[in-house]
């Protein structure tokens, strides 16, 4: 069987009884691997077109159900039984998600506080798109300048959910709209291993619900802090995360303009810690400042940049 | 065997008079029950000869001395490494290191390898498992890169200026040490004490060809009690302030709902010094060593730096750190026509499947491009090498370093030595002249 491997832009021939890593290896492609039978999930790839023979043997804990409706394969474990596309998602430490174009339908639109409206889509044709938590997707709609969101769901979820300021107009359900993603390197280190505090502003907090939500889902179990601003238009899905997770604090301030502060009374020492920020440019460059100044490697901080900010 | 690989390398030690570095060959024994002198300082120094004549007269042997069975084919020792239903557990083969006399008093020592995950079987700690997954992936160990590099060039500058050195002792011994305090979160100043400790473990673990049981068993103790001094320490000081390191993140994992114990996270970090230093230390000096044998392979790595992850590969194949895995057959089979019985000991020899003839063509040459490579060094299936990624980082890197800054360096002496055992494939130096800039 052929199989084109993306992004790495050659079609390797796949011999019968061989596993697309097997043939890729041999074919000297520097794909990521680790134990070769299905245990550590090194190999996860995506599988763009075609079918693939996985067996039963590989290890759940590193590939769930939903990643596989979803398109996600062990290459070390996949035989094809056609002519395949198969993505890798991590080249050199980096992820790279095959990008897609989706075409979606506005299941439902809740207005919230502030002007902010929670969007969630159906995806129609073009999918699954997988990503990593905390990237974003571009939305467009007929008539509508495109915009910029990111994805508040899991990535293992099948509808997909953004968070959008006043600026984006009024969003109706039934409404089409294409999504073009994923985007953006400021996702989630799941082998991060030291303790990860969020700061958010606004709807930035969309992306923080699921980087937040994705790295408890995942089992990490470090201190993890959330520091908000003017986030009442979403306060039970605050609740919902704080549920359960012990290792989990998040702290509510009433302007963007105290989030530095707040860091400075939350964070004593911010050495080995892990920042995400999702806010606007004058409170990125504060907080930002205030993590430095406690500590934080400047390469551990990773920012998103409000829109429209 | 060895004297197509001899060679004379005058320009080398850069107009010195200078021995050519050449390897001793060595003759296996004519004595079947003896695993045709297996367990003999011969084999100890070169055991490819020995392995080829198992290889080919008995590739499923019972050996007395091991009282376990040696599989040397590359068939069976791959299919062997991925079958889920051989144990790991090495509880019984650890009491047989212990002296004879009242066995019971060291029963701790072994109760501390048990809690090794290496060493474990069941379900206990896949959570635990799946967190060191994490703290290894390819992607992980990518971004720990650039302080690899950096510990690497740090080894390095402390070397400027001097024409003799140890590469092993004073280069290859340091890296995955240091590499080690990083991962842990553990300071600098601390190498000395983590690289005896590591040293000493495999020594026990690794077993030298005539162990005094009882000198050992006691050093045991003593290096047991010294690590709960030291690691309890950091594990309270990670449980009030945490960082971006693995004791942090044991400290906070969760497994089935329940934390690990003090005494897991204090197993888990001497199993990652031990498991990780020793083996990283034999890749990267044994590399430098192999190369010097093959200096056409030499010339083409200084030439063609960007070929250092296949020639990582084949170091890893040609020289194999660990030469053998143990596991239990956990019921009645088959192999290569011999019956295995429930609860007999298996020696998965890996130096020997990497030397088969069967998989590799001329298996004795050092091949920079070898490819496709898939030699059985860091396993596969449920036990592969946990570290795997991070090893091939750390050979990778070091010896490429290493090459650039002194791509004429040569062996300062007539001859290598190796730690008194069969196991796996420890020098005791590494001497070498090398041109300063």
């Amino acid at each position: 069987m052929r199989v084109r491997i993306e992004p790495f832009d050659v079609e390797i021939e796949v011999p019968a009884g061989a596993t697309v890593l097997e043939a890729a290896l041999d074919a000297g492609i520097d794909y990521p691997f680790a134990c070769q039978q299905g245990q550590c999930g090194s190999c996860k790839s995506i599988l763009i077109r075609g079918r693939v023979d996985m067996g039963t043997t590989y290890n759940p804990l590193v590939l769930s159900d939903a990643e596989r409706r979803r398109g996600a394969i062990l290459a070390c474990q996949s035989h094809p039984l056609e002519d395949c596309v198969v993505a890798v998602v991590e080249i050199g430490g980096v992820v790279a998600h095959p990008q897609r174009h989706l075409r979606c339908t506005v299941e439902s639109t809740e207005a919230r506080a502030d002007g902010i409206a929670i969007v969630r889509l159906a995806v129609h044709s073009g999918g699954p798109m997988t990503f990593a938590a905390g990237q974003s997707a571009e939305l467009s709609a007929p008539g509508r300048a495109p915009l910029t969101a990111w994805m508040a769901n899991l990535p293992d979820d099948d509808t997909l959910e953004f968070h959008l300021g006043p600026q984006a107009g009024q969003w109706c359900a039934g409404m089409d709209v294409a999504v073009t993603g994923p985007a953006g390197d400021a996702y989630l280190h799941e082998e991060h291993l030291g303790p990860m505090i969020g700061v958010a502003e606004g709807v930035g907090l969309s992306g923080l619900l699921g980087i937040f939500g994705q790295a408890l889902a995942c089992g990490m179990r470090q201190p993890m802090w959330l520091i908000v601003a003017a986030t009442a238009y979403c306060p039970e899905r605050l609740q919902a995360l704080a549920a359960g997770a012990a290792n989990l604090r998040i702290v509510a301030v009433p302007e963007p303009a105290h989030l530095a502060e707040q860091i400075a009374a939350t964070v004593g020492d911010a050495r080995g810690t892990r920042a995400y920020i999702a806010a606007s440019t004058a409170t990125r460059a504060a907080v930002r400042q205030s993590l430095i100044e406690r500590g934080m490697a400047s390469d551990c901080i990773l920012e998103h940049l409000l829109p429209g900010a | 065997m060895m004297s197509q690989t001899m060679i004379d390398n005058p320009d080398a030690a850069h107009g010195r008079k200078s021995a050519p570095f050449r390897m001793r060959t060595v003759e296996p024994g004519p004595d079947p029950a003896d695993s045709f002198g297996l367990f003999t300082s011969a084999a100890v120094y070169d055991p490819y000869p020995f392995y080829a004549r198992l290889r080919e007269r008995d590739p499923v042997h019972w050996s007395e001395r091991a009282g376990a069975w040696l599989v040397t084919r590359y068939r069976e020792v791959f299919d062997l490494q991925a079958n889920s239903e051989l144990s790991v557990d090495r509880v019984e083969t650890l009491y047989s290191y212990l002296p004879q006399v009242r066995r019971e008093r060291f029963s701790f020592v072994i109760e501390h390898y048990t809690r090794w995950l290496l060493y474990r079987d069941d379900a206990y700690h896949d959570r635990l498992k799946l967190l060191f997954m994490k703290a290894m992936t390819p992607r992980a160990v990518e971004l720990m890169k650039p302080r690899i590099a950096a510990r690497v060039a740090e080894v390095l500058d402390t070397l400027a200026g001097r024409e003799h050195f140890d590469a092993y002792l004073e280069f290859a011994a340091r890296i995955p040490v240091l590499v080690m305090l990083d991962l842990l979160g553990l300071p600098s100043a601390d190498e000395q004490r983590l690289r005896h400790w590591s040293d000493r473990c495999s020594n026990f673990l690794f077993q030298p060809v005539n162990p005094d049981r009882e000198a050992m068993a006691e050093e045991q103790r003593r290096i047991l009690d010294e690590q709960q001094d030291y690691f309890m320490a950091h594990i309270t000081a990670r449980r009030a302030r945490p960082g971006a390191d693995m004791i942090s993140a044991m400290v906070h994992a969760e497994v089935s709902g329940e934390r690990l114990t003090d005494l897991e996270i204090l197993a888990t970090c001497n199993m990652m010094a031990t498991a990780g230093g020793g083996t990283s230390r034999s890749a990267i000096s044994l590399a430098l060593m192999n190369l010097q044998r093959f200096p056409d392979q030499l010339a083409r790595l200084v030439a063609e730096p960007e070929r250092i992850n296949l020639a990582a590969e084949e170091f890893l194949r040609f020289d194999a750190p660990t030469q053998r895995g143990i596991r239990t057959a956990r019921a009645d089979f088959t192999l290569g026509g011999k019956t295995i019985r429930r609860g007999d000991i298996l020696h998965i020899m890996i130096g020997a499947a990497n030397h088969d003839p069967a998989a590799f063509a001329d298996p004795e040459r050092l091949d920079i491009a070898r490819n496709p490579n898939r030699h059985a060094t860091l396993g596969h299936g449920v036990h592969y090498c946990l570290g795997a990624s991070l090893a091939r980082m750390e050979l990778r890197l070091a010896v490429a370093e290493f090459l650039r800054r002194y791509p004429d360096y040569a062996i300062d002496a007539p001859d290598v030595e190796f730690m008194d055992r069969t196991a796996s494939r420890r020098l005791t130096g590494l001497p070498v002249v090398v041109r300063q800039a």
